[in-house]
């Protein structure tokens, strides 16, 4: 039996990205279907209590999906190290006395193009959102769509698609026939909308797997797109801990 | 280059363009890149095509849409203060986004032109 896997689903996912005439909410029925499969396969073979069993493989699904964003979130942690070693290190005095310091003008005359963007400091507790549906209108330009816009929209994408494979499954061994939160998790999802769908898809995901309310306190601090990544990362490394101990 | 300045500089030239299949593609290439660099980006490439120039003459011959209140975008840049630029933004980074690009795209135009 040819499992289809999630690093299927991110290649897929890549291919389609990089196609121009690709729409982000467009999203083949096959892989719906294909997670639908695996996610009953799962649930067929499992004994006890059914959410407990499907949480186990969905959460090693989503593991395998997120890389990209743990990935993302140790780039930003190794920038923010490297940003204070510029700002700490020896460098500094040169760069401050060849461009006018940190603050001093264009700064285009320095360093690396890396060095030159790190000298743009960040704010430790500055957040960015992507408030809109991820349409926005340039000028004249026609209608630009950029959504997905950001690994953690294309993790939004991947854990949609789990959820509503998750949402499938119930549905067919009868244990919740939530049709209206499946209908929201793909509207949210064809709309592009990323607060929509990742809110969907954490409060199925917390819904599935005891001792998750921290993370449901946590989702009522949520505010935006950088905030993404740091709840997957909290979901993973519970579930991972977890699975340590059972094991 | 690297990967954030090569596909910042295929966006603008993309926005340069007005093709809308050139501008998704472009933009869609933005998807993987981790945010903050992506601004940090931004900055760095509003700071070249302002540098050294005069940024009203620049403004005042644009023919490509600019975005709203374009100085406070450029005078945030110039003192490289992130905190004025997701203010611009009311946080909202497809805005952001959007508004850098526009204004790299024509200031770099006119630049190129005047």
């Amino acid at each position: 039996m040819s499992d289809y896997s999630v690093g299927d689903l991110i290649t897929e996912l890549s291919a389609i990205r990089d196609r121009a005439d690709q729409r982000p909410e467009y999203i083949p029925g096959d892989w719906v279907e294909q997670f639908q499969g695996l996610a009953s396969r799962v649930h067929g073979a499992a004994g006890g209590d059914p959410r407990a069993q499907l949480a186990e493989p969905i959460f090693a699904a989503i593991g395998r999906a997120t890389g990209s964003l743990e990935d993302a979130l140790e780039s930003r942690y190794r920038a923010s190290g490297q940003l204070g070693e510029y700002i700490e290190g020896p460098l500094k005095g040169e760069r401050g006395s060849g461009s006018g310091g940190e603050g001093g003008g264009a700064g285009a005359n320095y360093g690396s193009r890396s060095e030159r963007r790190a000298s743009f400091r960040f704010p430790a507790e500055l957040k960015f959102a992507v408030v809109g549906a991820g349409l926005f209108i340039v000028g004249p330009f026609v209608p630009v769509v950029l959504s997905p816009l950001i690994t953690v929209a294309t993790g939004a994408l991947i854990l949609a698609k789990l959820t509503h494979a998750l949402r499938e499954a119930d549905s067919q061994h009868g244990l919740d026939a939530d049709n209206d939160k499946r209908r929201k998790s793909r509207m949210a999802s064809a709309a592009g909308s990323l607060d929509d769908t990742l809110w969907t898809v954490l409060g199925e995901v917390v819904k599935i797997i005891p001792g998750m309310e921290i993370v449901a306190l946590g989702m009522t601090l949520y505010d935006g797109g950088a905030l993404i990544g740091e709840h997957v990362a909290l979901l993973l490394k519970q579930f991972r801990s977890r699975d340590e101990r059972e094991n | 280059m690297d990967k954030y300045e090569e596909r910042v500089r295929n966006a603008v030239s993309a926005i340069r363009s007005e093709r809308e299949d050139s501008i998704n593609g472009a933009l869609a290439a933005l998807n993987d890149l981790e945010v903050t660099e992506l601004v940090q980006e931004l900055c760095v490439s509003i700071e070249d095509v302002t540098s050294g120039k005069d940024v009203d003459r620049l403004l005042a011959a644009a023919t490509l849409p600019l975005p709203d209140n374009p100085l406070t975008l450029v005078d945030a840049v110039d003192r490289k203060d992130i905190t004025a630029l997701h203010a611009y933004a009311n946080g909202d980074f497809v805005t952001l986004l959007a508004s850098m690009l526009a204004l790299i795209a024509s200031l770099q135009e006119a630049g190129d032109r005047i």
